[in-house]
């Protein structure tokens, strides 16, 4: 196993140029209709590791690693390198306000807030906190950008005129002339943002499904957000971007050491399976699909390969340790994320920062 | 000290969504029912007692939340489990080996393994136990925040209907690695094995043009006879069905309704987005609901002794699983054969608006003014009926373009839904919904729609919300005539909807109003908002209510005394407010804040929203042609 050893040292920033792309899973067609439910904002760091791809050279290509998706306000990015990341699940909020903080009790073995109560009402999703914060949190944003539907022509490929089909298109190729995309508007000011090992060099690239543009800056990280990633985690983490744990055949919820695939097999898996983690308990939602597209930079007229399906654990996602790590994400071993081709780590998958101010009591 | 257990499984939701055909969303709904309805069979058998579901020998509209009365051993939860675990089995297999045997030009030696993945990783199962029945759903929800999923991997395109899975066909499993991956060349056998099922079953269950997952598949397949009946035949010997039990359990009867409902003779599917289809295509009226605060109420009886609160689920939940059964049962009488229930389990309902009956078996296509119409006796008829219910009901309901992709419809119908909850509850947000995704929402408490609403007696205990005295009076005069909001609409020659008023009228005074910036800003910044200094007018809005509605619902809509939810001291819900709960505006809200809030401009501006909405989806709502 070649081991790469990856590091964040940029900060990538993509102001998008009008509309961005919002949708995942099949492209669209007339039997793949996913028009809403197949929205999916923001791009993850698969998406801009195509970007870096196309543009670095085999060697830089080898240490790059991207992770993210983040969103900022773009003034307050540039100047103070402060951005949103997802909010931990343990902090609830509502009405735009965190209003409790859950612990894990060790004794009680649950989740309960200052008061040692356990809220029950409904709480909002998808909320993101300032990184600047991250010890402390106190506000709270939603994500800047929301999901227009946008019927687009569909431009005939030798001619410059809208697609019209004939007599002749055989009915399963029947497509019609327009189709609709699933754009996103993010509201002006605000930038999409990710760590990444290597600096672009400024301008304007493609992002995303459908070409859209976007400005890419690339700046270094400053000290705050360089100590917060090399801060040792030790038994209590929250995952700020989603993490793929598991076999080639199934995605788990912890990080398990990386067997051969033909030890595995369906029935015996729990029993095979070595976990990474002692894991006290977690904190987390419902599995998310991740997969992505390899680019093909020998050959780009052929068609890209699609990646392995799997499920990642989403962003947000808190792990309580029997056992502290005393390691940051970036000393974690490459052992723990999956590999096919290359490892996992390199989309940033899992990256984990400590919760201190969470105490666990008993 | 009484004990309780608590045992639910998931996704549910995740689950029923995905869906293309009405066919899925029955299939899904069976499904969790039927496995909800296994648990109980085999706890029953235990000998314990269940609190909720009440009735477990019907198998349709089971919620698959369990309360037991008793504190089960975890050797107890491992049988229940392992009962879960083997009808669901039964239930995969039986459409396994049914592929293998009606479609059996192909040899199936490679697929098993991705079946067996899904007979083991398709459900989450969660259990708790506690001293009373709020304990133990706080254990329950203690252990779901850590989940238990296990996702499985697949290669290659995924299925068209969630865009996520590999798509189920002969060779699934021949390889895994992706960089081998040759899509023509699985696209051909995918082409090949759907027409072949589609050949053997019908269109009604699955077009040969359709790439599904195994579960997907299995929910489509489920819905067809052999099936139903093997998997009853398997349950029998499964031993939580005994025969001799027979009149205590679920029949094989009750098993076949659903192949009967849906046998592709009989059922009227409503092909959504059929290519080659040469029937007109329709726009379709869906409706997705649930009772308000079903566990504010809960916790309020929490507070009271646990042998009271048990009563009180028990109640409640015989209450909701008699509305839901007559509303399966009737459906034809509550929907005036308009469309179909999809489901009604506990609380929750979902159904679908789409033709009227004309005769002799010749349905029509529904237009969207007799969809609006229905809903005008929704809350005092088709959910209180003559059993008025403990709590109120929220509802989404999607007027959807004959185009917009099913899973599309019912991604709007809970968005619908959540903004009829998130502005207040007890009340019905209407969305008119384009093919080209765009959409127009208003959101309206029933009291304003519902005229039988206004003779709900406060006396009547089971239903804490009334409407105030002071409204009553001024609700007097419009009680005589019957008049709703809409229906008290008169357009500028004053002739009535119903006698043929022209809803153009308001609409474009609405549309040139609004493009003159008559009725104010749209969006405030926060220092506009903390410093105060913006001031927002209703009088344009509350102008056109009084040219077009008439002095007497100018009255009530111009009453910030009606702006607002009202709630007892338990937070349960005393009045709906035709703008909802104070605290979207003010989220420290408290009644000395009265003055502020009624002055507030975005009280001001979201009473304006809704005149402005009110027009722009009234001039779909009241159409009257197809």
């Amino acid at each position: 196993m070649n081991n790469v050893t990856y590091n964040l040292k940029y900060l990538t920033i993509i102001e998008p140029l009008g509309f961005l792309y919002g949708s995942a899973g099949r492209f669209l067609s007339p039997e793949n209709l996913v028009g809403r439910s197949g929205a999916k904002f923001p791009p993850s760091s698969t998406t801009l590791s195509g970007v870096f791809a196309a543009n670095l050279n085999d060697d830089e290509r080898k240490k790059l690693c991207v992770a993210g998706p983040f969103w900022g306000k773009t003034e307050r990015v540039h100047e103070e390198q402060n951005f949103y990341v997802p909010t931990p699940l343990n902090y609830l909020v509502k009405n735009g306000q965190i209003q409790h903080k859950l612990h894990w009790d060790d004794q009680k073995k649950g989740w309960y807030d200052e008061e040692g109560n356990e809220p029950a009402d409904k709480f909002d999703k998808s909320t993101w906190i300032p990184i600047n914060q991250w010890d402390n949190p106190t506000t709270v944003e939603s994500p800047p950008w929301r999901f227009t539907p946008h019927l687009h022509p569909r431009l005939a490929q030798d001619q410059r005129r809208v697609y019209i089909e004939d007599e002749d298109t055989p009915a399963e190729d029947k497509k019609g002339s327009l189709f609709l995309e699933n754009a996103v508007e993010m509201s002006p000011d605000t930038c999409l943002v990710y760590l990444s090992s290597q600096a672009l060099e400024s301008g304007w690239y493609r992002f995303g499904g459908e070409g859209h543009m976007v400005e890419i800056t690339c700046i270094e990280l400053n000290h705050y957000l360089q100590n917060l990633l090399k801060q040792p985690i030790e038994n209590q983490l929250a995952l700020i971007t989603p993490a793929v744990w598991g076999s080639n055949r199934l995605s788990y919820r912890y990080p398990v050491h990386n067997q051969k695939e033909k030890s595995i097999t369906p029935t015996q898996q729990t029993s095979d399976t070595e976990y990474v983690w002692n894991t006290k308990t977690i904190f987390t939602s419902r599995a998310h699909p991740f997969r992505y597209r390899f680019g093909n930079h020998e050959d780009p007229t052929r068609p890209k390969l699609l990646s392995r399906g799997r499920y990642a654990v989403p962003a947000g996602t808190v792990y309580v340790l029997e056992d502290s790590l005393s390691q940051s994400w970036l000393e974690w071993d490459e052992s723990w994320f999956p590999r096919e081709g290359v490892s996992f780590k390199r989309w940033g998958c899992g990256l984990a920062l400590p919760i201190k101010s969470l105490q666990t009591s008993g | 000290m009484a004990k309780y257990t608590v045992i639910t499984f998931a996704p549910v939701q995740g689950f029923i969504e995905k869906s293309r055909k009405l066919r899925d969303l029955y299939g899904s709904s069976y499904l969790i029912s039927l496995l909800s309805w296994v648990i109980c069979q085999r706890v029953e058998k235990l000998g314990y007692k269940i609190i909720s579901p009440a009735s477990t020998n019907v198998t349709q509209g089971m919620p698959n939340q369990m309360v037991i009365k008793g504190k089960l051993s975890p050797e107890e939860i491992i049988i229940i489990k392992h009962t879960f675990d083997e009808a669901w089995k039964c239930l995969v297999y039986g459409c396994k080996e049914w592929i293998e045997k009606n479609i059996n030009q192909w040899e199936y030696n490679y697929w098993r393994r991705d079946w067996k993945l899904w007979v083991n990783h398709c459900w989450e199962f969660f259990s708790a136990s506690g001293e009373t029945i709020t304990q133990a759903r706080n254990n329950l929800n203690q252990a779901k925040n850590s989940r238990d999923w296990t996702g499985i991997n697949w290669r290659g395109e995924s299925s068209t209907l969630s865009g996520s899975d590999a798509i189920c066909q002969p060779l699934l499993g021949e390889s895994y690695e992706p960089h081998s991956y040759d899509y023509q060349g699985e696209k051909k056998i995918i082409r090949e094995f759907y027409k072949a099922l589609s050949e053997q079953l019908g269109e009604a269950f699955i077009e040969p043009r359709e790439e599904l997952s195994i579960p997907e598949l299995v929910k489509r397949i489920i819905t067809h006879e052999t099936i139903i009946n093997n998997f009853f035949d398997k349950i029998v010997n499964f031993t939580i069905v005994d025969e001799n039990e027979e009149r205590r359990l679920a029949t094989r009867k009750d098993f076949m309704s659903i192949a009967d409902e849906l046998q592709p003779d009989s059922f009227r599917d409503l092909n959504r987005h059929r290519e080659d289809s040469q029937e007109q295509k329709y726009w379709t009226g869906w409706f997705l609901g649930d009772g308000d605060n079903a566990s504010k109420y809960f916790k309020s009886l929490a507070q009271k002794a646990p042998e009271i609160e048990e009563k009180g689920l028990k109640t409640f939940s015989q209450q909701m699983r008699r509305w839901g059964k007559n509303l399966k049962k009737n459906e034809y009488t509550f929907l005036e054969e308009k469309g179909r229930m999809i489901y009604a389990g506990g609380d929750d309902f979902l159904g679908v608006l789409y033709s009227s009956n004309i005769g002799e078996n010749e349905l029509s296509p529904l237009v969207p003014y007799d969809c609006l119409r229905w809903f005008y006796s929704f809350k005092s008829e088709v959910w209180h009926g003559e059993d008025p219910k403990i709590i109120t009901a929220s509802v989404g309901f999607v007027w959807a373009g004959n185009q917009v992709p099913q899973r599309d419809v019912l991604q709007h119908c809970h968005l619908a839904e959540s903004s009829a909850k998130s502005t207040g509850r007890d009340r019905i947000a209407f969305r008119i919904l384009f093919n080209s995704g765009n959409y127009l929402e208003w959101v309206c408490p029933w009291w304003l729609l519902d005229t039988g609403e206004w003779i709900f007696e406060v006396e009547n205990q089971s239903s804490r919300v009334c409407l105030p005295q002071e409204l009553k009076v001024d609700l007097e005069g419009l009680k005589q005539d019957n008049l709703n909001l809409i229906e008290s609409y008169g357009d500028r020659s004053k002739t009535l909807l119903q006698d043929g008023g022209n809803w153009t009228h308001f609409y474009q005074d609405i549309a040139t109003l609004e493009s003159r910036h008559a009725f104010n800003k749209k969006v405030f910044s926060q220092e506009e908002l903390t410093q105060n200094n913006v001031i927002v007018s209703n009088d344009i809005a509350l102008s056109l209510i009084n040219i077009y509605f008439g002095e007497k619902w100018h009255k009530i809509i111009s009453n910030p005394n009606y702006w607002f939810n009202r709630y007892d001291d338990r937070e349960l819900l005393t009045f709906t407010g035709i703008l909802g709960d104070p605290k979207q505006f003010i989220s420290d809200y408290t009644p000395e804040n009265y003055p502020q809030l009624i002055e507030h401009p975005l009280v001001k501006q979201a009473l304006n929203n809704w005149v402005i909405n009110l027009g722009k989806i009234g001039f779909y709502l009241t159409d009257k042609r197809q």
